[in-house]
Formats: structure tokens, sequence, C-alpha cells
């Protein structure tokens, strides 16, 4: 009997039942897919962090000036147990412009991204490189190795050419290795290690800086690098623990962990569809569900005939979504395999199993709740035609007869919602999430290209163009300010040969010893000296910026971790003496994740090694735009690297807005589509179950025009309720979604709402869509018989 | 006196699974205005199928509907739903109402929608008009009430007063008793039998011999034609039902009824 019933249900609602089959298949896929990528990443980090034998803590440094020093204290270390040993392994350090790349006989600039270049030789301890197949392998000379990501962004495969510009010689390399390399392969990481033969890299050092890197291994890192920070060696760079690296690696999860949540709102969606369609069966086949009872059978009895069908659906949904998650899934781990040495590579089948059964499982569960209303359908109702023989109860609803100028298919809508709120609410949660779903990613980039993004970044909206690399091959690399000037000058006069009368300010960046008068730990903190006297962009969240040569401001998280406050004192070590400063401010932005100060533009810095610039404010008479000026002065002066202030953000988060551009209309368009799906599916339960309403509607006279004037402007009312009901949600979730997000990157930031983008067009594209949607379901009205009147309850 | 309904050669045919089934068969009937006539026949007979073919809520297969001049088999979707809304009442043996509505909302609607576009004063006399024939159909006091809060005979009379509310032409019904008790039976008959005194045309299904006798003439139908006729004369108040009862139901013994 089962079999006949589930039959002749299968037949009935082929549309529902093939969407309801649609959703459990992609939850699954998504589900078992992401899952079994988040547990693979998680373990291959580990394994790959292991076999490459990353030391607990990598010293970076930034000269070789402190080596003998450091080398003297951390043997001590050894003596006091502090830490096992240590390894030092020669890196040196390479310019942007002293690299090209050669691929199909065309040459080009190496596209960094930012990342600091480093040149070494093959490691045979720590931190070492693997070749593709996961193995150590020999380069010889005129050979060169690079990682897989560093490839891919520049579209290089091995036998294409590298050319390194040494002076006034330039030196060819062949690309024969795509490493795996655990501490520099990483785009998150922001170093990139090329590998060339011993003998290359004697070559390379006589032309370039050297620098190094400390391997250290230490039972307690967090212990040593507080130690360290406060030996006031000047040459360190930077501190990366093991820890760090996981984390790094943990952003390959990010993906995975989208496509958990998508999976998630897909299983919700399947939820709410499930308990819709449930309800109206079980509404619609009161008769039969009575006469059933009357015979005797039990609740559970029942029960299991219903939950026959949806448990076919969901086990074949199930089946079909694993077996496509076993592809997607191996796609997925062959992304992660690229980058890094798996211990297995293979995809779980028995998590993709785990996660086909709890969709099963929750779902059939879900299903076996919402078929607790059968309990209330009893033999009587059956016998009375639907009629409890309740007669009183409250009525809902508006009066027509009181309406004296509503159009009577606007009042049999919005009567509709009003005598069926809880119908209706499980339509507008799900139109709600959707259109909360599509303000995230736009208040994501709005807030991204806002003014204040920029500020944050301490970068001027209103400045007339920045330029970076503006070193001359001949000047190397900047290692102190008064190199910067001197080239920030050069650079004004040949602005000036060309007729741009500009003012240039840079931003130079040093890390100083600064501490508390408390004699506190001394931090290695990333100061900025806005060498401007009138730098007004830069913003304080509190007090001022530091003007006197005696005047420093921290960030917010700096403040609060010190329990410093503004009028504190603290003493920063330049040029090897203690100089005392007060705190007259305090701000909040994403220079070094938030944790930095910033020193007055009059003290004198010029003896302390420069550790980078970060760029240079150009402000002329122009009438053009940041892209624009950008544009035009790239094609005049092609040797510097000329950007808007939009374009340095972009670039330092690593191009997440270009990403979230080019997906939000495909986005838009894939949420569109499955609401119109939702729609399609619940117009056509609310058309089978008024049937007869329609046909009585019919009998009397009313147009087939007007009747689906009617459906159309009900469904219209519920997306237009959702649309208001989801402002202030999608407000509140700006605040405790979004806003945490950014504050990950070290500061706050109002998150920036183009309301007629967010609330009007991209709501409107999703309202014409279920319009269209319910205009295609309703079609089916012309086909109601009157005859139907008969299922009229 | 003018013709409500003139029908000539009327057939309808169904097919299913291509099997033909040829359930009116060449049908002819004259309807005058004002008169009130039952048509009465076996299950299956046709009679259903007659009332919604003449009414224009199915088509015809062939044959002809004049209805007060127009014909009705020529007209096209549009054109029969707004006749059956403005021109035409309905009664149905199930109570059919929207059960989102009340009483009085369901009673106005069809009117509201004849006039959409004529808003305040217009439905300030279409709810004049409802509350007048709510009071004379004895239902004002459940107007506010929803549909399952009255009696069937209640919900009956209160489909008496939709089909009535756009003042139409002719009113079909279908079994208007079918679904009720005796005593209601009886007040739903006498407000049909009011209304037709008041000039109204009726044409009414049934099975049950106790409403045919109230009608001025009733129609035999069998296997989709029309075998006989029996005129009974206009019904009123001081004749003796027994005896139309007994004539006809001789006649519809000679039938084989």
């Amino acid at each position: 009997m089962n079999f006949r019933i589930l039959q002749r249900d299968m037949m009935k609602r082929k549309g529902v039942n093939m969407i309801l089959f649609l959703f459990i298949t992609l939850a699954t896929v998504f589900l078992a897919s992401s899952v079994n990528n988040i547990l693979v990443v998680n373990s291959a980090v580990e394994y790959f962090i292991d076999y490459a034998n990353v030391p607990d803590i990598n010293i970076v440094m930034k000269s070789e000036t402190d080596t003998e020093k450091i080398n003297a204290w951390l043997d001590q270390q050894i003596q006091k147990g502090a830490i096992e040993r240590y390894h030092y392994q020669a890196l040196r350090t390479l310019s942007e412009k002293a690299v090209r790349i050669s691929a199909n006989g065309k040459e080009k600039k190496l596209d960094t991204k930012g990342d600091s270049l480093y040149v070494g030789t093959i490691p045979d301890e720590f931190n070492q490189a693997f070749d593709e197949s996961g193995k150590r392998f020999t380069l010889k000379s005129g050979e060169i190795a690079m990682s897989g990501s560093m490839m891919e962004r520049n579209h290089l495969k091995l036998g294409d050419t590298f050319l390194l510009k040494l002076g006034d010689e330039t030196k060819t390399f062949q690309i024969t290795v795509k490493t795996k390399d655990a501490a520099f392969g990483n785009e998150m990481a922001g170093m990139s290690r090329f590998l060339v033969n011993d003998r290359d890299f004697r070559d390379i050092s006589k032309n370039t800086l050297g620098i190094g890197l400390y391997d250290v291994v230490s039972k307690d890192a967090f212990a040593f690098t507080q130690k360290l920070d406060n030996q006031g060696f000047t040459s360190i760079a930077n501190t990366v623990t093991r820890d760090m690296y996981r984390k790094i690696y943990s952003f390959d999860m990010i993906m995975a962990g989208l496509l958990i949540l998508i999976g998630v709102c897909l299983i919700l969606i399947a939820l709410l569809v499930l308990r819709f369609t449930l309800v109206f069966t079980i509404e619609e086949q009161y008769q039969e569900i009575g006469i059933l009872k009357a015979i005797g059978l039990r609740d559970n009895a029942i029960r299991k005939l219903y939950l026959v069908k949806y448990f076919a659906i969901v086990m074949a949904g199930a089946v079909l979504g694993l077996g496509i998650s076993v592809p997607v899934s191996t796609m997925m781990i062959a992304g992660i395999n690229s980058n890094m040495v798996m211990e297995n590579s293979s995809a779980h089948l028995g998590v993709s199993i785990l996660c086909a059964v709890f969709v099963v499982v929750l779902v059939l569960a879900f299903c076996y709740f919402c078929t607790r209303r059968l309990s209330r359908v009893s033999a009587i109702t059956a016998i009375r035609g639907g009629d409890i023989g309740e007669r009183y109860h409250k009525r809902y609803g508006l009066l027509l007869h009181k309406r004296k100028y509503m159009p009577v298919i606007l009042y049999l809508g919005s009567n509709d919602i009003l005598s069926h709120l809880k119908r209706y609410t499980v339509l507008i949660i799900t139109f709600c999430i959707s259109f909360i779903l599509i303000t995230i990613p736009l208040n994501t980039l709005n807030t991204m290209r806002s003014d204040e993004m920029v500020k944050k970044f301490l970068l001027d909206p209103n400045s007339s163009v920045y330029v970076r690399q503006i070193e001359l091959e001949s000047e190397g690399k900047y290692m102190d300010v008064n190199a910067l000037n001197a080239g920030i000058d050069r650079l004004q006069k040949e602005l000036k040969a060309e007729g741009y009368d500009a003012k240039l300010h840079g931003e130079a960046i040093f890390f100083l010893q600064i501490k508390g008068l408390d004699a506190s730990q001394t931090m290695n903190l990333m100061s900025v000296q806005i060498l401007d006297q009138n730098a007004s962009y830069a913003q304080y969240s509190s007090g001022s910026a530091p003007k006197l040569e005696n005047e420093i401001a921290f960030s917010e998280y700096i403040m609060k971790h010190k329990g410093w406050e503004i009028g504190d004192y603290v003493t920063v070590l330049i040029n090897g003496k203690e100089r005392t400063m007060i705190i007259t401010g305090t701000y909040s932005d994403y220079m070094q994740l938030g944790k930095s100060a910033r020193v007055n533009p009059n003290i004198d810095l010029s003896q302390e090694i420069m550790f980078d610039y970060w760029t240079i404010m150009v402000n002329m008479k122009t009438d053009m735009t940041q892209e624009e000026t950008a544009v035009k002065m790239q094609k005049l002066f092609p040797d510097y690297e000329w950007m808007s202030a939009q374009q340095l953000v972009d670039s330092n988060i690593g191009g997440i807005q270009d990403i979230l551009d080019e997906l939000l209309l495909p986005m838009t368009a894939m949420l569109c589509l499955v609401i119109m799906l939702i729609t399609l599916l619940m117009e056509k339960l609310f058309i089978t179950r008024e049937k007869g309403e329609i046909a009585m509607m019919k009998s009397i006279g009313f147009r087939y025009s007007a009747i689906r004037s009617w459906q159309i402007i009900r469904m219209s009312l519920v997306v237009l309720t959702s649309m208001f009901i989801s402002i202030p949600l999608s407000l509140l979730s700006n605040q405790f979604l979004l806003k945490p997000i950014f504050a990950i990157m070290g500061a706050e930031v109002q998150i920036q709402v183009d309301a007629v983008q967010a609330y009007l067009l991209y709501p409107a594209g999703l309202l014409i869509g279920i319009i269209l949607a319910t205009i295609l379901a309703t079609r089916s009205i012309k086909y109601v018989d009157i005859r139907e009147m008969n299922n009229l309850e | 006196m003018m013709e409500a309904l003139n029908i000539t050669n009327l057939c309808k045919t169904y097919v299913v699974n291509k099997r033909s089934n040829n359930v009116l068969r060449n049908v002819n009937l004259k309807i005058e205005q004002g008169e009130m006539v039952a048509v009465m026949g076996p299950s299956g007979s046709g009679k259903t199928t007659l009332l919604y073919t003449i009414s224009g809520m199915d088509r015809a297969t062939a044959g002809s509907v004049d209805f007060f001049g127009r014909e009705l088999t020529d007209m096209k979707g549009n054109e029969m739903s707004d006749l059956r809304l403005r021109e035409m009442g309905f009664v149905f043996q199930q109570m059919y109402m929207l059960k989102n509505l009340s009483i009085y909302d369901n009673i106005v609607l069809p009117a509201y929608q004849a006039q959409a576009g004529h808003h305040k004063a217009g439905r300030a006399d279409i709810c004049e008009r409802a509350v007048m024939l709510m009071k004379k159909l004895g239902i004002s006091e459940v107007s506010e009430n929803a549909v399952n809060e009255v009696s069937g005979g209640q919900l009956q009379r209160a489909c008496i007063c939709r089909s009535l509310i756009n003042q139409p032409k002719i009113i079909f019904a279908d079994e208007p008793t079918g679904a009720l008790n005796k005593q209601s039976s009886g007040e739903v008959m006498d407000e049909l039998n009011r209304i037709n005194h008041e000039g109204m045309s009726i044409l009414l299904v049934t099975h049950d011999m106790k409403v045919a006798s109230r009608c001025e003439r009733v129609l035999y139908i069998e296997d989709g034609t029309i075998r006989d006729e029996f005129a009974l004369g206009k019904w009123d108040i001081t004749q003796d039902m027994r005896v139309r009862e007994r004539n006809l139901n001789d006649w519809l013994i000679k039938l084989g009824w």
C-alpha cells in the first residue's frame, strides 16, 4: 500500500517534489564537499608544517647588522634552556623593479601583490621547500624555483624565463621547479621566496641586500618572542611563530566555510519548503486522513504513509548529492594539494556519507515533527467535510464592506495574509533571508570602496594621486628617510619638468623599540612617520596628531592592550638613545592589523633603518579623478607605479573587492533563481489548495486576469513586507556580522550602506524575479475547471 | 413575454481517453423572462452539464444559447465572465464561499468587482443593497460572522443574497436545497419563489420533487435529451402543495422516475 501511495503522491506533485529533491541534492553536495575540505585542510596544514620542518619561531631580519649580537644572545638562551637550538639561513632581498619575467616571448613585470621578495638557496634543515610531487629537488646554475601561487598569479609555467637585473647586467634563469613552500608559499604570508643553487646565490649576493632568517626551536614561543622584543635588536623585521603559519593556512578554509554556510541555508530553505508542503498536504487530504483514522489506523501508522514519500525524495537527493560531492571534494582538495604536501590527498568518502546521512536524518526528523499536525485531524473532521463543529473562533483580517477605495484584488491579497499570518510568515522568513544575504556582499563592497576605508589605510581620498616604487635602479631600496626624501625631491622635479607643480609627501615605516615608563615589556612596534606637517587626512578617534618632536600617537589596540592613556609618557629607542615622548592621540586604522604608532613629522629618524615607505601622496591641480590621474601619469612616467587610494586599498586586502565585485551579479542571479524556484513551488501549492475558491470565483464571473492578479498581488505584498522587515535585520547583520569581520583587520569601521542599492535596486531585482515566478505559476489558474468547486472545503 | 433563454440543438461531448461521451444531445429549450423552471432527471442524465453549459461555465460542443438576444456560444472567455458577473446569479448545492471573508463581504464581493473603478458612491449603494437583501432573507444578524459560524440554511440564503447582489436577469441554481434539512429547504425555496414573483427568471436543477413542484414548469432530461416537460403553473401560497406534488409525481412515474 505504501508503494501505491508513494507512486500516486510522486506523480501528483511532480514540480514540488522536483524542487525539494533539488534543494536536498544541492545541500548534500555543499555540506559533504566543504566539510571534507575543512577536515583535509586541517590535517594537511599540520602535516605540511611538520614535513617542511617549519621551526617554532622564524625571525625575519631586515639587515645583517645585528647578526653577531643576536647570535651571542641566542647562544645565551640555549645555555639558559629558553631555546633548544637555532639555525641561520642567509637570504637576499630583491627589489620588485629588478625582476622581470618572460613567457611566450613576452617580457613583463612580476605581479608580487605587494609581497616582500627574497632569494635563497635550497634549505636543508628548516623551512624546506619541495617540488610538485612533494620531494626534495636540486637546481643547476641558471635554474630557479618559485612557489605555485606566484607562478599561478603570473600565469607562468615551467620553462619560462625569470630575469634578474643585478647592477648593470641581467641574469637569466629558467623556471624549472614549482615549489610547495610552507613558510613562503602562502599568499597570506606576505613573503615570497625564490630558490637558486649556491653558485647563483653567491652571484646574486654581490648586488643585493643581505637579510637573514633565524630558525629557532623553543618550547615556549610566546615567552621567547617577548624576551626578544626586550632586547632592542633594531635589525629584526618580524617574528613568525608556527601558530601564525597555522592561522595563515586556515584562510584556505574560508571558501569551504562559505560553502557550508550556503549548504546550511539550503537545508533551512528545504525545511521551510517541506513544512509548507506537509502542512498543505495534510490540510488538503484531511478527508483521507480522517477516514483512515475512522477505520482504526493509529496516528503513527498514518504518519508512516506520509514519511515514506519524503524518505524517498530525501534519500534520492542525498544519494545523488553524495555522488556529486565526490568529484567536487576531489576538485577542492586538488586545489589545496597544489600548494601543500599532503599525507593523504583523497577525499574521505566516510565523511561525505556521514554528511549525507546527517541531511537525511535532519530532514526526516523535521518531517516527523511537522506531521504532528495529523493528530489534529479527526474522523469527525473528515465526515463533516472539514468542519470540526467548532463554530466560534476569532476571525482575523480586513472587512471588505468597510473599504471604500481598496480594489477588490488588493483586498483579497492583503486579507489572505492577515487571515493566515502563520502560513505567510514562512515565506516572509525565506524572502528576508534572501534580501539579507544580498545586502551582505553589497555592504561589504560599499564599505571597502568608501572614503572611510581609504582613511583607515592612512590614505587621503581627496589627494590627486599616489605613487609607489619611485626608486631608480641605481638608488636601490631606500634604507633611510633621507634617501626617501631625496627620491621624493627628484620625482617632484621630474613632475615640474613635465608641467606638474606637485607637492609630494611620503609615509616612512620604521620598527621602533617602545616601552611604557613603568618599564614594562618593550615592543618592536611598526611606527609611521607622515612626512607632512598638515596631514589632516590622518584621523584620530581621540586626542590630536603628534606634531612636536616629543609627541607620539598609538592605535586604539595598543593603548588598550598596554593600558595607556592620552597624556601618558613612553620611551622610544631612537638612534640608540631612549627618548621620552608624550601620547597625544589615539586612532583606529588597518596599518599592521591595527597595531602601530604614529610618530611626529619633526623628529629626526634619519639614522634609523627605514623598513619601507607606505606610499607617496601627490597633490597638484587637476580636475581628474584619482583613477584618471593614475592612468595618465602611468603613461607619462611608466617607471613608477601610479595608483588611486582605492587601488592601494585593494592591493592591500588581496583583491577581495574585485572578487566580490565579480561575484555580486552571479550571486544575485543564483539567489534570484533559488527564490524563483521557492516562489514557484509555494504558488503552485497555494493554487492547489485554493482550486475550489478559484473555481467558485470563476463561476460567479471573476475574470482569469482578476484571479491571477489576486495571486500576484498577494505574493508581491509578501515580498514587500519581507523587504521592509529585512531593512532593520540587515542593519543588525551589519553590526553583528560585518563589523566583527572588518575588525579582524585591526580597526572598527562604519559599515557603508547605499540605501538605494541595498534596499531598492537589488531587492527590486529579486522582487521582479519573484513576480515572474508567480506569473509563471499562476498560468495554471486558466486550467482550473469550475467543477473543482467540489474541492472547496 | 420576452425570452430569457432560447437554446437550440445544444450538444456537449466530453472526450476522455479518446472516447467520446455525448452528455447533451440536441437539447432545445426556451425559458421566458420571469419563469421558474426545474430540470429533473436521473443521475448522470446531464442536468448539471445543461446548467453549466447554458450559463457559460462550460463551452457547448454545438448548438446555440441565446441569452436575452445575445449568443453565448460565440462569446470569448472574458465576455462570458462579465456576463456571469453582471447578469447571472448562481446558487450551488454546496454553499461555496470564500472562507477568509465574512458573510457580508462574500455577498458584496461580486458587486465590488463588477463596479471596479466606481468607488465610494457605488460601494455605498452596494452595501445598502446587501443590507436590504440580508434583511429580506433573514440573515442580518449573522452578516459579520465567518462562513463557518453560520448554519447551512443561513449560508445558502447568504449565497442567494450574493447571487442577487448584481441584480441579475436570471438565477441558475444547482440542487440549491441538496445539502439542507427539510426546514432550511423550505425557507430557501420560499425565498426563491419570492424572488421569482418579483420577476426574476430561475432555472434550477433538482432531484427533490418538493422543490420541483414549486416551479412553473418541470423538464425531464434523460440521456442528454429533454424527454418531456410538465407545466404546473405559477405557484402561490394559496395553492395546495400536495396537489401539485401529486400531479408531478404521476407525471414522473409515467416517465419511469
